[in-house]
């Protein structure tokens, strides 16, 4: 899958590129406008992450050329403005999502991966981890063929898990892509433990492998060892 | 004690005393003036009779006022003046009189003359002054309420109206500026100080409120770079427990800086009036789906929820303000709740209440809204959830208050 970054901080971008590479992923950079204009004319790809807030020109003004150029692209805007407005329009112009600053890289890959669901495999998709099978339209989880009963918190968190594969999740962001905004009140990670128990317990149930593995108490890796 | 009273007090104190004055002075001049008038008077008197009585011969005597008797030679007097008092027969009272005494020789023969005229008595002359003062005094309060009631208010109105209009400035009124209009030019002046004032007062504001939002935006960037090298970071295999738990810490505290300024962008943009879309909304979904994602700290409390929505009731308002508004209270109607118990949540036309039972507030409830301010300082919150309520509220112009009864705490929303 071919991504390209359109971002002037070098740094996020080493960052973005760094994760989104070992997963797979070819990352290419943009750091300016006009740098974004020229990869976009020249070559094709399959996700755009675009800032709008570039040094020479506002990150809008690219979604026309993004539509015309790349109309199958898959776009996702980054923007630290976490305006209404920039959202609003944005999604008008026809960006797929929307993420805030600061965001964390998990969610990010799980962002870009649910548009790359939705764009390249027609809605119909399912993630395969050895007897883990997740059927993202229906929201159904099967272990060796039989349907896990899981809640809806459960399931989106063994998601995000099994597609951000082979790494350390920290319990902010589980928090964070869980409960959003409302994150900021309660004491999560009791609840983010006691809803993991819950899906570890579900697994080994229908005789399935525990995948899910405790990180320095920092947060989880969803892994083979 | 407003301007006019006052000086008015003021007028009349000093326009009393300075009339008392007057009337003792004319009163003291002219005594001193009739009395000198009068001793001129019996003294032209003296020498007409002295010189009728040299013409005719006859000894002239009208008792009390003209008396002469002979005198032997040797008594010689000055003429001097003095009153007297004699009972007057007639009129059977005593009468007050000024007298002259006096000697004269005529054809050689020594007379004792006296020569009286009656004088006004004193309290009548006091009276009449007082009573002439004391008029010409009410004639002066009478222009006096007068001008105050025509002049003074025609003078000061342009004042009130400048005072009027100020009442109402905000700074949040970007456009205000005062118009009233008078041909005095101290008000004038005063109304153009003024507009220079608030029109600084509303761009410092501005200013400052544009500050908040644009330093918080500017620490998103780079709060994003180490979020997302301290995630890199703990991918690295090998990592031993001690350097593990050390970026774990530095990686709490940036997720906490990170919604700090997130919380800080929220409120300023909301300051700011950048929410301005609006569309219908259904507060019990909202409310409902609050309370699903709050299910976990619902049950780890045992709270039970209970939500009563008063058929359709629904408001014109931003989606995500609304959302904001009720995850707080909720957020904190949870956080603050005791266990086991119950919170309510009543939805009318118009308004929205919800209460909890918990243990007294720690804090002043009129700072209960103030922004960084918690009920404990150990607490992990910022202290602004509350005030971002009442920002929501305040540009909706929503009214909210906070009741306490029995421990049991109250938060009001009328729409």
């Amino acid at each position: 899958m071919k991504i390209l970054i359109i971002e002037d901080e070098m740094d996020l971008v080493e960052a973005i590129t760094g994760y989104l590479t070992s997963e797979g992923m070819l990352c290419e950079a943009a750091s300016t406008y006009f740098k974004a204009e020229d990869s976009l004319l020249t070559y094709n790809y399959d996700i755009i992450i675009l800032d709008l807030t570039l040094p020479d020109g506002n990150g809008l003004d690219l979604i026309n050329l993004i539509k015309e150029r790349n109309s199958n692209a898959g776009l996702l805007i980054v923007s630290a403005r976490n305006s209404l407005d920039d959202k609003v329009k944005g999604l008008d112009l026809g960006a797929d999502d929307y993420i805030t600053k600061p965001f964390h890289l998990a969610e990010l890959n799980s962002r870009i991966r649910s548009l790359a669901r939705r764009r390249f495999f027609e809605g119909r998709n399912e993630l395969v981890f050895n007897e883990i099978k997740i059927n993202t339209d229906s929201l159904e989880v099967a272990v060796n063929g039989e349907i896990l009963d899981l809640t809806r918190k459960e399931y989106d968190i063994l998601l995000y898990f099994m597609v951000n594969k082979d790494r350390v999740i920290t319990r902010e962001s589980i928090a964070e892509h869980i409960w959003g905004d409302n994150s900021t009140f309660a004491d999560n990670f009791d609840f983010i433990y006691s809803h993991i128990k819950n899906i570890r317990k579900k697994i080994e149930q229908k005789k399935g492998n525990n995948y899910l593995h405790n990180i320095y108490g920092i947060g989880y890796k969803f892994s083979e060892r | 004690m407003r301007l006019l009273q006052k000086t008015n007090r003021a007028y009349l104190i000093l326009s009393a005393s300075a009339f008392a004055v007057a009337g003792l002075l004319t009163y003291t001049v002219l005594s001193m003036f009739l009395e000198s008038q009068l001793n001129e008077k019996l003294s032209d008197t003296k020498d007409h009779l002295i010189q009728t009585i040299e013409r005719s011969g006859i000894i002239y005597s009208d008792p009390p006022y003209i008396e002469v008797r002979e005198e032997p030679a040797s008594s010689q007097i000055k003429d001097f003046y003095s009153d007297t008092i004699l009972f007057d027969t007639s009129e059977k009272e005593s009468v007050p009189f000024r007298q002259l005494t006096g000697t004269a020789s005529i054809s050689s023969k020594n007379y004792k003359i006296i020569i009286r005229n009656t004088l006004i008595e004193k309290s009548d002359f006091l009276l009449t002054i007082i009573l002439t003062t004391a008029s010409v005094f009410i004639l002066l309060l009478l222009c006096l309420y007068f001008i105050n009631k025509k002049l003074s208010v025609r003078i000061w109105s342009p004042f009130y109206s400048i005072l009027d209009e100020l009442k109402k400035f905000s700074q949040d009124n970007t456009s205000f500026v005062l118009t009233s209009s008078g041909d005095i030019e101290e008000f004038e002046e005063l109304k153009l100080a003024l507009n220079k004032l608030t029109s600084k007062v509303i761009s410092d504001y501005q200013v400052l409120k544009r500050f908040t939002e644009d330093a918080s935006h500017e620490i998103q960037t780079p709060l994003s770079i180490i979020q997302s090298r301290l995630e890199s970071l703990i991918q690295e295999p090998g990592l031993t427990e001690m350097q593990a738990s050390q970026i774990h810490s530095a990686y709490l505290a940036s997720s906490r800086l990170a919604k700090l300024t997130r919380s800080m962008l929220f409120l300023a943009r909301i300051e700011n009036r950048q929410y301005a879309e609006s569309e219908k909304i259904d507060l019990e979904s909202i409310i409902r789906s609050q309370a699903e994602l709050f299910s976990e700290a619902i049950k780890d409390k045992s709270l039970s929820v209970e939500i009563n929505p008063d058929s359709g009731c629904t408001l014109n308002a931003n989606v995500f303000l609304a959302e904001s508004l009720v995850r707080n209270l909720l957020g904190n109607a949870i956080k603050h709740s005791s266990g086991n118990s119950r919170i309510s949540i009543k939805l009318k036309q118009g308004s929205f209440i919800i209460s909890n039972n918990g243990i007294p507030l720690q804090v002043e409830p009129q700072k209960l809204f103030d922004r960084f301010y918690k009920g404990s300082s150990s607490s992990d919150s910022f202290g602004l959830g509350l005030s971002i309520v009442m920002e929501i509220c305040k540009a909706y112009n929503w009214h909210i208050t906070y009741t306490n009864e029995n421990n049991l705490h109250t938060v009001t929303v009328k729409f």
